[in-house]
């Protein structure tokens, strides 16, 4: 997307924004640092990396009081599984080590930011932080036996290290129920009624949505575990969970949405499903079924376009830095940047699992691969192919071919299957 | 009385399976037959010739006839009434036996007359010596053992097909549970999975008399006459089910440990143990194997699906899934034709299913990963793996893509169509 890194999204507002409000709600003073500065009694974390307030606050807690240099270490689990592949962390037996440095006392200054890295690497002592909270099994499409599941962890504590755009598909999967729950921590009271009202788990999700200013939401759509900006519009039978909608959103009849986050002003075409997928601001979207896929700003995705969301033999890779690289995932959709408009690509072509188009891609199909010119004659009840973009009789086209759908077995054993 | 119940050495195609192992009402079609005869109060043995049969009188069964509980005790009750008398059950023609009746290897009596019925080799014998070929049993006891026409209700209900031809059609589906079905290939057992609602339900009701009478009066009193209502009411749920509440049941069995999504609907299933139906996936009229998992979004309409499999193609409709098959989100199973009807292979021979909508069956473990179109009638092997060719996925995006240009595939990746036109010239 070529967009600076605070600038991606992250849930319905921008990276930079996001983790500056996270410290601040920590209790720390966030400010942009310059090389050359001394970094003393402070955090200290790059622009990449998106923390939330629970884990700043976590990893302060867990720090010693005495003087020194604090990194804080992911122990290996699902929440390091989930954002750590191909992420710009050190890793160890112990667990992932991410940029986020606590300094008490005097620290230490760099010509650069490399510079200072290093030295806040050489110095730091390791901190270990658990994200707590929960786990709930995702049932993959995978072939089986058996079934595969992979762990999806419901914690307010999350941490990732933001270097590619498959970080933001899989951050943005677990915002939903960090943001939530972010909230009722800050309303104890409400919550606690919430849980006594509550008949059962699901009305307790429903009941701790979030809902913006100005929502118009049809009586029949369904809204569960999310967050939805001011001036959102749910149609008949829509059906939201663990998403989160920015403002303005507009999702048409029957669109499913479960564990995005759609940026402000997207629109939905009646009866698409998203599963997963991270979309930029004011886009149109239409698919019969998108999976873990990211949408830049301004785009038109149709429902002809298939982004192939699953690995059928190996793990998904991605291109970085030139290189393909394992994701280790089995599920994982595509990427598109920023203003692309993506037709259908044609009858049978797909794009590949872990594909990225660049900004301003306008996909379409092969002139020959539709019907482009309607026959002037039509013979009723003979057959038709289509061929050279035309619809052509079967027998003029394709002699010796006979259509399934027309075929006598009985007449012609030979063929048979 | 004993049973017993002799083997053929049928195997079904394309599995490969003994025809004992067909799944039927999800469970096994011998497992069907056992419980036949344990609620009739009859001992049961298997064996590999009739003529091992010892025990006189007797029931004479082949390892591949279906028959269900209410037809097993209505012929021996009719039996009863002629202590002396061999018979075989017979089922006067009507739109249960018409429905699974194509490619059945079934005697047709009077069929053209004023009382067509259907025998079954479901034989009452009195006496030996028994036949050791199975081929030959028919021919010893078809004289001897006169045909006893088992009383039978059934409900019919009008479905409107598509319209072919400029012809509106529509086709009776039965509801009963008094069934019998020679099984011999994959579209049979299709069309018992058809008649499993009925089945069922009725056995259901049948053997929990008192449960389902409260059941029912309680969802009259909760939701009035209305039969929509009634119905979403009607439900058997096992133990440790998992149902979202937006979610839709109706009419449905569901074993233990059935996970049901958000806004899933099930209607008119029977759903075996562990199932997952994901979110917003549909079910109607299927009979689904334990442990399969119905992704996002699935749709399956009157079909059967052995244990196992992983299915998440946009719709599948009138086909059998084999076990532990994996069919990906764009493999699409064709169901219609235009002209006559849907053939299959029976016995190495093309032959007429007497349908114009049906799909395919799934060999077991099959895995279809690719955007194919699947044929109707067709047997895809087992262990069968499908992937896509190279020039239909994008495995490769240029990076120097112009922005605002539209692009289209080729040979694996995008060009500018503009070039290509450009070089087609």
């Amino acid at each position: 997307m070529g967009d600076p890194v605070s600038e991606v999204q992250v849930g319905a507002e921008e990276l930079g924004p996001a983790v500056i409000r996270a410290l601040a709600t920590a209790g720390f003073e966030p400010r942009l640092g310059r090389p050359g500065e001394p970094v003393d009694d402070c955090l200290v974390l790059p622009d990449r990396v998106f923390v939330t307030a629970a884990m700043v606050r976590a990893f302060v807690m867990a720090c010693p009081p005495s003087p020194g240099v604090y990194r804080l270490r992911l122990p290996h689990g699902p929440l390091a599984d989930w954002t750590g592949p191909l992420a710009g962390v050190d890793r160890s037996p112990a667990g992932l080590a991410f940029d986020l440095f606590l300094v008490r006392g005097p620290g230490p200054n760099g010509a650069s930011f490399a510079d200072l890295r290093e030295r806040l690497v050489k110095w730091a002592e390791p901190v270990e932080v658990a994200p707590g909270g929960r786990i709930e099994p995702l049932h993959l499409s995978r072939p089986g036996p058996p079934r595969h599941c992979l762990d999806l962890p419901r914690a307010e504590r999350l941490i990732a290290d933001v270097s590619h755009w498959v970080h933001l598909v899989w951050l943005n999967q677990l915002l939903p129920w960090a943001r939530l729950a972010e909230h009722w921590r800050a309303r104890p009271l409400v919550d606690a009624m919430i849980s006594r009202l509550a008949r059962d788990p699901v009305d307790g999700r429903v009941r701790r949505n979030r809902i913006g200013q100005g929502c118009d939401i049809h009586p029949t759509a369904w809204v569960e575990g999310s967050v939805l900006g001011d001036g959102v519009t749910l149609g008949p039978f829509v059906s939201v969970r663990d998403s989160i909608l920015g403002d303005s959103v507009e999702l048409t009849e029957h669109t499913r949405v479960k564990r995005c986050c759609v940026g402000k002003g997207c629109r939905s075409l009646p009866d698409s499903t998203f599963i997963g997928c991270t979309f930029y601001p004011g886009s149109s979207l239409a698919s019969f079924m998108l999976r873990d896929s990211l949408i830049g700003r301004r785009s038109f995705l149709t429902s002809g376009l298939v982004m192939w969301p699953e690995g059928i033999d190996q793990t998904i890779q991605v291109e970085v830095d030139g290189q393909e690289r394992d994701t280790g995932r089995w599920v994982l959709g595509s990427a598109a940047g920023h203003g692309c408009t993506l037709g259908t690509l044609g009858p049978r072509a797909v794009l590949a699992p872990g594909r990225a188009l660049p900004n301003g891609c306008v996909l379409a199909m092969r002139p020959e691969d539709g019907i482009l010119k309607a026959p002037d004659r039509v013979d009723a009840g003979r057959p038709h192919v289509c061929a050279g973009g035309r619809a052509v009789l079967v027998g003029e086209a394709l002699p010796d071919w006979r259509p399934p759908e027309t075929e006598d077995l009985q007449a012609d054993p030979g063929a048979l299957p | 009385m004993k049973a017993y119940i002799y083997r053929t050495g049928t195997v079904l195609s394309p599995f490969g399976d003994d025809v004992a192992d067909a799944q039927v009402l999800n469970q096994s079609l011998a497992e069907c037959q056992r419980r036949a005869c344990r609620a009739t109060g009859l001992s049961w043995e298997r064996i590999d010739r009739p003529d091992q049969a010892t025990e006189f009188p007797c029931l004479l069964v082949p390892d591949r006839l279906y028959f269900s509980v209410k037809a097993l005790t209505d012929f021996l009750a009719q039996a009863r009434k002629h202590p002396d008398r061999e018979a075989c059950l017979a089922l006067a023609r009507c739109t249960s036996t018409d429905y699974a009746l194509p490619l059945q290897d079934v005697r047709r009596l009077d069929w053209d007359g004023a009382d067509p019925r259907v025998a079954y080799d479901l034989w009452l014998v009195r006496r030996g010596p028994l036949p050791a070929d199975p081929a030959e049993v028919r021919t010893a006891l078809a004289d001897r053992c006169q045909p006893l026409t088992v009383p039978m209700r059934e409900i019919d209900i009008p479905v409107r097909l598509p319209v072919l031809d400029q012809q509106a059609r529509s086709y009776k589906f039965p509801i009963t549970s008094t069934v019998c079905c020679d099984v011999s290939h994959w579209t049979h057992l299709l069309w018992l999975a058809h008649l499993s609602f009925g089945i069922g339900w009725l056995e259901h009701l049948r053997t929990h008399k008192v449960k389902s009478a409260l059941s029912l009066l309680g969802a009259l009193a909760r939701r009035g006459v209305d039969k929509w209502k009634i119905l979403a009411d009607l439900n058997v749920v096992g133990r440790g089910c998992d149902i979202h509440p937006t979610a839709y049941l109706e009419a449905s069995i569901l074993a233990d440990g059935v996970q049901v999504g958000a806004g899933a609907c099930i209607r008119n299933s029977i759903i075996g143990p562990d199932v997952i139906v994901s979110d917003h996936a549909r079910v109607i009229n299927s009979v689904v194997g334990q442990g399969c998992q119905l992704t996002e979004n699935y749709f399956l309409l009157h079909s059967l699906c052995y244990p196992g499999s992983i299915l998440g193609n946009p719709k599948t409709q009138m086909a059998v899934i084999g076990r532990d098959v994996f069919l990906s989100g764009w493999t699409s199973l064709l169901d219609a034709k235009f002209v006559g009807d849907v053939q299959v292979v029976h016995q190495g021979r093309p032959a007429s299913s007497e349908r114009s909508f049906l799909a395919c069956c799934i060999g077991h473990r099959a895995v279809l990963g690719a955007r194919v179109l699947i044929h109707a009638g067709r047997e895809i092997p087992n262990d069968l793996m499908m992937v896509s060719r190279p020039e239909d996925v994008i495995s490769r995006v240029p990076a120097d893509l112009p922005p605002h240009t539209p692009v289209v595939p080729e040979g694996g990746t995008l060009v500018p169509l503009s070039g290509r036109r450009h070089r087609d010239e």
